[in-house]
């Protein structure tokens, strides 16, 4: 009795000490320290805890399955984790049968399953082998071993059924509590890391040195070589998985993942948003239809040879004695979008396997990672909008002061304001790769390209560089472009995915994205800007407003260059005019003050000469000499006050009113003999200047009708003698001549010898103004103006001045035409 | 007396040399047309001791061809309208001819060559042309009353 009381004492202090162990415990590899307590209770060398294979059936003939050691303790830390025991063998026994296998010495002992080199190195003899049930239904033994020869018993054995009844549910105690400060422990790194971005997002470098304490505190709760998290940086482009941190010793064959199922187990977990668990990769091949009833199409290749690496990494040499290399990974979803996955691999230490238990810890801890990378990633996406925006102001007003110079200047090229603000929209927008600007050609109705920008636009041979250039696009009717749509439209366009845009047409094959703005002023749209992305990864999401905003600033600015332009076109010619009508007035003043002196001079003279007439003695050579004299000065002045008064009219636009009659051969002759006489007495006679009248019959101007204002035509032939007067050689003869034309018009017809006029000059002769230098050098008087007179009392009559180019004998001939008509 | 008269206008020029005539019976009269002329006949006038000179002011450059010389820049630039005081700065440059009286004589009013007449040396005397050449005629009389003084 009082040896049976002291037993139950010992055992209750067993279960006490347990169950503190237990409590103590903060890490799964604390159930190590369990089954240490129970081997200390009884003395034993060791305790290892067995589980059932998963997939294993028990009830199967021939059994299917085997055990695997799910943790262990051992005095000399001495490490086994063989992990298919067979189900046949003493601890299978206990397993199937329910019953405590009691073994006194392995080596004799038919049941055990001696080809392990755990039972060989560590010379155990004794063992025991407890049957339990794990809380979630899977079978297992809680075996203990000694070195000693002394075997175990029957009140050890009962004491370690008592201890093993309650493992299932004190490991259970330590899972939730390890969850419990799993969960705090991811959550003060990830509130750490909020404290510390509490001003602006952390850096990606600084997001991976969270997640690597994550990894570690992953690493150290499930005591597995791998922990790894893989994240989507939406900032870099979606569906890409990059990995964040990891505890893998080696080097990864692959840090990016996408989602697809062909890239293993970790593509699998991101492309179906669901968990994975693998109780040992090194069997994938073996149980690969059974791993697929759970998880359709997963495929797994061996490319690190895991189980040397492994082996390596935990020092076992023996491949056959190898823990299982479990495998598990969750996704890391935020609401239905999978954002990433966190993975672990390979227990270091036991438990060796990671059961649904280890799977669901790993789940709220996904969430958190979720949580804080979502807060993250749109902190960080607003900080770089921002940025953006703060950069896309300084450029705009950089880009304002640009256009401001390039306007004021004397000739600004709007095209390099299109330049400028390309350069501005790389700078401001993520991505934005091959650029260009679109005008409209109002004739056409096509885009074309007006500016370029990326080194794309250089790509090929000339001749494709050529054609790529001159491509347009029409804008009539329905859009066959996307330039066109977004030009019809007047709002941005966004292209998503070229091959499955309808309005696309390719001008270059990389092109993935692109957003088209349309340059514009309130309702006018000038064309529009084009912006390419090569790459898969989106704009950003303030891609588009910033594009939309720099084509309303093109179209201000292409507005603002055509206005100018045409504003400082306007100002030249007005300033041209302006210049023209000074010149022109200054000329008119100039024109009058010589009309003036011509006008003045022969009326001084021709009073000088009456007053002498009246004082002198009068004789008749003297007389008839001053009255020559007078009738010359008198007909000059006749001419230039008529100059006067007709160079008025013209000056005020007016036209010359004809009073025709028709002329008679009589009065034409007297007309031009006395005009002749005029000039003649007017040329200075030491020059040696005649005039001559080629005389015709009658008939001529009695079967031909020509009607003349035959003041007018005085005036205009008076013009003509006086210039050639003034311009003939000395010593030769100006010709009078009349008669019809070759196309049945009536001409008068003058023709000198002296000045040269070219055929150039043939025109300016009769421009108001205009004199040959010459001409100017060698009369002194005059505005220039004589000729202009006689073209405009031509153009009053329907007729026509004719000035015929010097020829090469030298004569010159000047023609008066005037419409005729037959009959009398 | 020896009288020089420089007008391109030979209706005018005719008129002046018969009144000097008839005024003057014993001076030898000289006549240039155009400014080239007297550009070209410089040297034979300085030598001829005139001690007079009527000068029209608006006198053309030259002749036409063939007699014709290109004028110089400063005649292409102001034109004919200040050939007559051209002439009159080259009397006045050279010692020969710088005290010789000059008489402008033009129908250019005093206003037109306001700027121009500012800065004449005593010697040259501006006189509108009329239709009577009395004025001059009682110029050149104090010109020659003054010479016989001196």
């Amino acid at each position: 009795m009082l040896e049976e009381l002291t037993q139950r004492d010992t055992t209750h202090a067993h279960i006490v000490e347990l169950v503190s162990t237990a409590l103590r415990q903060d890490k799964l590899s604390g159930i190590s320290e369990m089954l240490r307590t129970v081997a200390e209770a009884i003395n034993a060398y060791g305790a290892i805890l067995w589980q059932v294979t998963p997939g294993s059936d028990l009830d199967a003939s021939p059994l299917k399955g085997s055990l695997f050691v799910l943790a262990q303790w051992l005095q000399d830390d001495y490490r086994f984790a063989l992990h298919d025991l067979p189900l046949e063998s003493a601890t299978g026994e206990a397993i199937l049968n329910q019953v405590s296998v009691n073994v006194a010495d392995v080596w004799t002992d038919p049941r055990v399953f001696t080809r392990t080199s755990f039972l060989r190195e560590t010379g155990v003899k004794p063992m025991c082998s407890v049957p339990l049930r794990f809380l979630d239904g899977g079978m297992g033994a809680l075996n203990l071993y000694r070195k000693t020869a002394t075997p175990f018993t029957e009140t050890e054995v009962s004491d370690v059924e008592q201890l093993a009844s309650l493992i299932p549910a004190l490991y259970q105690t330590v899972r939730d509590n390890v969850s419990l400060t799993l969960l705090r422990g991811v959550n003060d790194i990830l509130n750490e890391a909020e404290i510390r971005s509490a001003d602006q997002p952390l850096s990606k470098v600084e997001m991976k040195k969270v997640f690597d304490s994550i990894v570690r505190r992953l690493a150290a709760t499930f005591q597995c070589v791998e922990a790894s998290v893989f994240l989507e940086d939406r900032l870099e482009g979606t569906k890409r998985y990059e990995l964040m941190a990891t505890t893998w010793p080696g080097r990864f064959k692959k840090n990016i993942y996408s989602a697809n199922v062909r890239e293993g187990l970790t593509g699998w977990v991101l492309s179906r948003a669901k968990p994975v668990k693998i109780f040992d990769l090194a069997h994938f091949e073996q149980d690969k239809k059974l791993i697929q009833r759970d998880y359709p199409n997963l495929i797994w290749r061996d490319s690190l040879d895991i189980k040397e690496t492994v082996g390596g990494f935990l020092q076992i040499t023996r491949a056959t004695e190898l823990p299982p290399l479990s495998f598990m990974a969750v996704p890391v979803m935020m609401g239905d979008k999978v954002i990433g996955a966190i993975r672990c691999c390979t227990a270091r230490q036991g438990p060796y396997y990671f059961a649904d238990r280890e799977l669901n810890l790993l789940k709220p801890v996904a969430s958190q990672i979720a949580s804080y990378t979502s807060n993250w990633m749109s902190r960080r996406e607003m900080q770089q909008e921002n940025e953006s925006w703060r950069s896309l102001v300084q450029s705009v007003s950089r880009l304002n002061t640009f256009v401001h110079n390039e306007l004021t200047r004397s000739a600004p090229d709007e095209l390099r304001i299109f330049d400028e603000a390309m350069r501005v929209t790389k700078s401001v927008i993520d991505g934005a790769e091959i650029m260009d600007v679109r005008l409209l050609d109002e004739g056409t109705k096509e885009l074309y390209f007006a500016r370029t920008y990326g080194q794309a636009w250089k790509l090929g041979d000339e001749s494709e560089i050529n054609d790529r250039q001159r491509k347009r696009f029409s804008i009539r009717g329905r859009p066959t472009s996307a330039g066109a749509k977004a030009f019809q439209s007047g709002q941005v366009y966004i292209i998503k995915d070229v091959y499955k845009d309808p309005y696309y047409s390719e001008t270059f094959p990389a092109t993935r994205r692109m957003i088209i703005a349309p340059i514009s002023v309130e309702d006018e749209i000038f064309g529009v800007l084009d912006i390419r992305r090569t790459s898969a990864f989106a704009f950003p999401k303030h891609a588009e407003a910033i594009a939309e905003l720099l084509g309303h600033q093109l179209g201000l600015y292409h507005f603002l260059a055509r206005n100018i332009g045409r504003l400082r076109n306007a100002e030249i010619r007005l300033k041209a005019n302006i210049t023209e009508l000074e010149r022109m007035r200054d000329q008119q003043a100039q024109t009058f003050e010589d009309l003036e002196h011509q006008l003045r001079s022969p009326i001084i003279q021709a009073y000088a000469r009456v007053q002498s007439l009246l004082i002198e003695p009068v004789t008749i050579e003297n007389l008839r000499q001053n009255l020559k004299a007078l009738s010359g000065l008198c007909g000059k002045a006749k001419r230039v006050a008529s100059s006067a008064g007709l160079f008025a009219k013209l000056a005020r636009q007016e036209p010359i009113e004809t009073r025709k009659t028709r002329l008679q051969h009589d009065n034409l002759m007297k007309m031009l003999s006395e005009t002749a006489a005029d000039h003649e007495l007017l040329t200075d006679p030491a020059r040696g200047i005649t005039f001559y009248i080629h005389r015709r019959s009658y008939e001529l101007l009695e079967m031909t009708r020509v009607e003349v204002d035959h003041d007018l035509l005085e005036q205009a032939i008076s013009n003509l003698l006086d210039n050639a007067g003034k311009y003939s050689s000395k010593r030769t003869r100006v010709e009078i001549s009349w008669g019809m034309t070759g196309g049945e018009r009536f001409q008068i017809v003058v023709t000198n010898k002296g000045l040269v006029i070219h055929s150039s000059d043939v025109r300016r002769c009769r421009d108001r103004g205009w004199r040959g230098s010459i001409a100017a050098a060698v009369t002194g008087e005059g505005s220039g103006i004589g000729l202009w007179i006689v073209d405009n009392i031509m153009t009053a009559h329907n007729g026509e001045l004719i000035i015929v180019p010097t020829t090469a004998e030298g004569s010159t001939e000047v023609k008066l035409v005037f419409p005729a008509s037959r009959g009398r | 007396m020896k009288i020089l008269v420089v007008e391109d206008d030979h209706l005018q020029a005719d008129w002046m040399h018969k009144n000097l005539r008839i005024a003057f019976p014993q001076a030898e009269l000289f006549q240039v047309s155009t400014e080239y002329e007297f550009q070209t006949r410089f040297e034979e006038l300085a030598r001829e001791n005139l001690e007079a000179v009527v000068m029209d002011v608006m006198l053309r450059w030259a002749d036409p061809p063939p007699d014709f010389s290109t004028p110089p820049p400063e005649v292409q630039e102001q034109g004919f309208y200040r050939a007559g005081l051209r002439c009159e700065r080259k009397l006045a440059e050279d010692e020969r001819t710088q005290a010789i009286p000059v008489i402008l004589y033009t129908v250019l009013e005093q206003a037109d060559l306001k700027n121009d007449l500012q800065n004449l040396p005593d010697n040259v005397l501006y006189l509108p042309k009329k239709s009577d050449l009395e004025p001059v005629i009682s110029e050149v009389r104090r010109i020659m009353r003054q010479r016989t003084e001196t």
